[in-house]
């Protein structure tokens, strides 16, 4: 075994200074242009960066000719540009150690023109997919660290770039979040509340979806097409008109619901939208209505897939319909449907068309912040972003949530059997 | 990797050709902006010479290439007219400012959006004395005001007034009882049709009654508003209340029923008279109501009804570098003749005392009641704390109007909600 030290010294110079590794192993071109890239680096590039970060750091110096949020993107940009070229010089360290090892070895390095090619060939991947990486790293991480540093700074009302500069308040605002009194409890109520929602109307809609589809494939049932496209209409319809519309059918005094339960039914007329529980009844049924028919296609097809022959021999072995269902279609069914079901969890629990356009929130309660009864976290959200103005306890709690909804539906995905077993039939 | 080396090397070259960062005085500038004179607020520097950049919406753009015309003509300047889409022009000049990038003349509205915007140090104080500030109507020149400063002039302004049914109600009665009683009598709930409509819910609509009874929402004194003092528990605004809830145990009124629908009934020829803004009546005429506007009529202990007024004009951006010149651009704007070519364009109320006197305003009904009630109009309190009024004020009147919720007690509630939403506000 040979001493390394002669590869971990080439290593350690590209290190500090880019090249000069590549120069003691006699690659002259290379480590020339290397030398170059680095120089211009630390001339043009770098004070860029430190700049950015410094700006990241201090958010600004001078009210007025500074902009806190600018700072803040300039510096996540900087942060960004200096994970590539930290990268960079690791895989120059990384050339300059390896080919130190080659040359020990007594191997012939390769020019730099067939080393040029080598790693055209062997990185081509990388240089295909580099472009959509990059733009992926400067849109879409740009973006999401951004608002997620917005959590931890104090910009509300009082504190808006550029008349006031930003400063960093650390974990403050998620500990008011849970320590304010007002606060806390709105919180907790409205995440008891969204969390039942999310399981009533995502789990409904399902129920609803599945018991139409196995009616639909009853042979005794006739017109089946005609019901189907029936059923497809409320989904060909967009959601933001029939929410409206539903809306209108609920109005306490004109609304058609409670003219049929008084002029056929002879009932009190309910105030829908006056009482919490008629209120999120309704969004619960509004929710069943425009979530059903997706379910119901997705069955329908599943179930026109499942082999006759399983029934048959079922049938042969004296099994009573009930228990064709219960043993067949409906595991079958739920197995290929349940990683749906659960990306749609996620999906319910930030449905704020059907809050914003059904009950906005009504009814009202004074003991909340920014929120009614029928409020979800996400409708909240969006109260305090714009009529309290509370941008960083917005953006904690959009953290909160973000983390909150990737967890569960990490854990569950991995739970399903269609995701652990690469086998659909036992 | 030596491809990346040459990427990085013409990346590096590029970056070499923009400015150096970091080396100013100021710290700090974008890295394509230029960097900004010295503090331009702290005269009024500048001159009537050179090129003057104006942000105006879109919709109004003939009226102000007028103004910039005649600006032109008499100045020898040249003006470029720049309209926005998407952002308000205020969100455009919070990133454009700093960069060095913005306009020097802004269109805003006046109110609660321009103190926001001060408060986020856009825009530059007007020097009053040079000013001729008489000419204007109170309460709009009011509306430009933010803790006692000027930083703005009106052009155009919105007031909600009293918007009858002709055919229904033909002569508006002298007090606002007599009127409430006289539309009373055409209310019949079980067969659709109703009394004088408003929204009871909103504060927006019923400051004229509470400040009329004794209440406010934020005690003023010399246009300052104090946060702390807030007058919508107080006998004054209780009593209120107590005198809408008899108009629904009069049957004039029907519970649980959305300000929208209100307006629909009217639209349908069931209510008398609806008190709404401006905003609302082209509907009515579209749907065949012989629309009258009027002032809403005082009380009948002799209190004006004093409604809430919206303005709307044009303020100069902190960051112009010639304050001079884009402040007499502003007073080009704000001429008799701009302004009523400016309310002609947008169906908005003149701001100018001797506007009002005009035939063409008094001549017509419609604007002629609007301009009435301009009179009677007192300027929102535009400290960031009035948003923190509407939605607890919207709920207090849902719970007492619709829920049957006590009035002393859900006033006190809503009080202290706000309150409480005021200090977390601030924290």
């Amino acid at each position: 075994m040979k001493s390394n030290k002669r590869p971990i010294l080439c290593g350690v110079l590209s290190g500090i200074l880019m090249g000069s590794g590549q120069l003691l192993n006699r690659q002259f071109l290379k480590g020339i242009l290397y030398l170059a890239t680095h120089i211009l680096l630390i001339l043009w590039v770098y004070p860029y960066i430190y700049w950015g970060v410094e700006g990241l750091v201090t958010l600004g110096v001078t009210p007025k000719q500074d902009h806190s949020l600018f700072l803040m993107v300039y510096g996540v940009l900087s942060l960004i540009a200096l994970v590539y070229l930290i990268l960079f010089q690791v895989s120059c360290i990384k050339d300059a150690y390896r080919n130190a090892v080659k040359r020990q070895n007594h191997e012939i390095l390769p020019n730099f023109r067939e080393g040029f090619r080598d790693s055209l060939r062997r990185k081509s991947p990388l240089f295909f997919a580099a472009p959509g990486i990059i733009a992926v790293s400067f849109i879409v991480v740009l973006s999401l660290v951004f608002s997620i540093m917005l959590g931890f700074t104090n910009y509300d009302l009082y504190h808006q770039p550029p008349g006031k500069l930003l400063d960093w308040v650390g974990f403050k605002n998620f500990v008011d979040l849970f320590t304010i009194r007002s606060w806390s409890y709105t919180l907790t109520s409205i995440l008891l509340w969204t969390v039942e929602f999310t399981i009533l109307t995502s789990v409904l809609p399902y129920m609803v979806g599945i018991l139409i589809a196995v009616l639909l494939n009853n042979p005794r049932v006739r017109f089946q097409k005609a019901i189907k496209v029936g059923f497809i209409l409320p989904w060909a319809i967009p959601s933001y008109i029939s929410i409206q519309v539903w809306r209108g059918m609920f109005d306490t005094n004109d609304g058609f619901i409670n003219h049929i339960l008084q002029d056929l039914f002879h009932l009190q007329g309910v105030g829908w939208f006056q009482n919490t529980t008629s209120a999120r009844a309704a969004l619960v049924i509004v929710a069943v209505w425009c979530g059903f028919t997706f379910p119901m296609m997705i069955s329908d097809s599943i179930m026109k897939s499942i082999p006759s022959e399983l029934y048959e021999a079922a049938r042969l072995d004296g099994a009573a319909p009930h228990h064709c269902f219960f043993k067949i279609t409906l595991p079958l069914l739920l197995f290929s449907i349940a990683p749906l079901f659960i990306m749609g969890l996620s999906g319910a629990f930030n449905n704020f068309n059907l809050i914003y356009l059904l009950t906005q929130g009504y009814p009202p309660n004074l003991d909340f912040v920014g929120a009614g009864n029928t409020d979800i976290l996400i409708s909240w959200l969006f109260n305090m972003t714009f009529t309290t103005m509370k941008y960083n306890y917005a953006s904690a709690i959009s953290l909160l949530i973000f983390i909150f909804l990737a967890a569960f539906s990490i854990f569950n995905l991995r739970r399903t059997k269609n995701f652990t077993e690469e086998d659909m039939m036992q | 990797m030596s491809v990346a080396a040459a990427i990085l090397m013409a990346a590096g070259m590029l970056a070499g050709c923009a400015k150096k960062p970091g080396s100013s005085n100021s710290s700090s500038t974008s890295t394509s902006g230029s960097s900004q004179e010295d503090d331009p607020l702290a005269s009024l520097e500048g001159s009537l010479s050179g090129n003057l950049i104006v942000w105006v919406g879109d919709l109004y753009m003939e009226v102000f290439e007028t103004i910039a015309d005649k600006f032109e003509q008499d100045t020898g300047m040249t003006v470029e007219l720049v309209s926005y889409t998407g952002l308000t022009a205020s969100d455009k000049l919070a990133l454009d400012g700093p960069a060095g990038n913005g306009g020097d003349v802004y269109v805003q509205g006046g109110g609660g959006g321009l103190a926001t915007a001060v408060d986020q140090g856009l825009f530059m104080e007007l020097p009053e004395e040079a000013l001729d500030l008489d000419k204007f109507t109170q309460s709009t020149l009011s509306d430009y005001r933010y803790q006692g400063k000027l930083y703005g002039l009106p052009m155009g302004a919105e007031t909600p007034a009293l918007i009858y049914n002709k055919d229904l109600l033909p002569t508006v009665p002298d007090t606002w009882e007599e009127l409430m009683e006289e539309c009373g009598k055409y209310a019949d709930i079980e067969n659709d049709r109703y009394g004088m409509l408003m929204d009871p819910t909103n504060v927006y609509f019923t400051n004229a009654l509470i400040m009329a009874n004794g209440g406010y929402v934020f005690g003023e004194k010399d246009g300052i508003y104090d946060p702390t003092d807030i007058g919508l528990n107080n006998q004054g605004t209780k009593d209120t209340y107590r005198l809408l809830e008899t108009y629904y145990e009069n049957g004039w009124w029907q519970r649980n029923t959305e300000f929208a629908n209100m307006e629909k009934k009217f639209s349908e020829g069931k209510a008398p008279a609806i008190y709404d803004g401006p905003w609302a009546v082209a509907s009515y005429q579209e749907a065949g109501i012989n629309v009258g506007v009027a002032a809403l009529p005082k009380m009948a202990n002799g209190q004006e009804l004093l409604t809430y007024s919206g303005s709307y004009g044009m303020a100069v951006s902190a960051y112009t570098k010639n304050p001079r010149a884009s402040i007499e651009f502003l007073k080009y704007c704000v001429s008799e003749e701009a302004v009523m070519d400016y309310c002609r364009a947008t169906d908005r109320i003149p701001v100018l005392s001797a506007c009002l006197e005009l035939d063409e305003i008094k001549n017509d009904p419609i604007k002629n009641g609007f301009a009435q009630q301009m009179v009677n109009s007192v300027p929102q309190p535009n400290i960031p704390e009035m948003n923190q009024v509407w939605t607890p004020m919207v709920d207090a009147g849902i719970l007492i109007f619709s829920q049957n919720q006590d009035i002393d007690s859900t006033l006190d509630q809503a009080v202290a909600r706000i309150k409480e939403q005021i200090e977390l506000m601030q924290k």
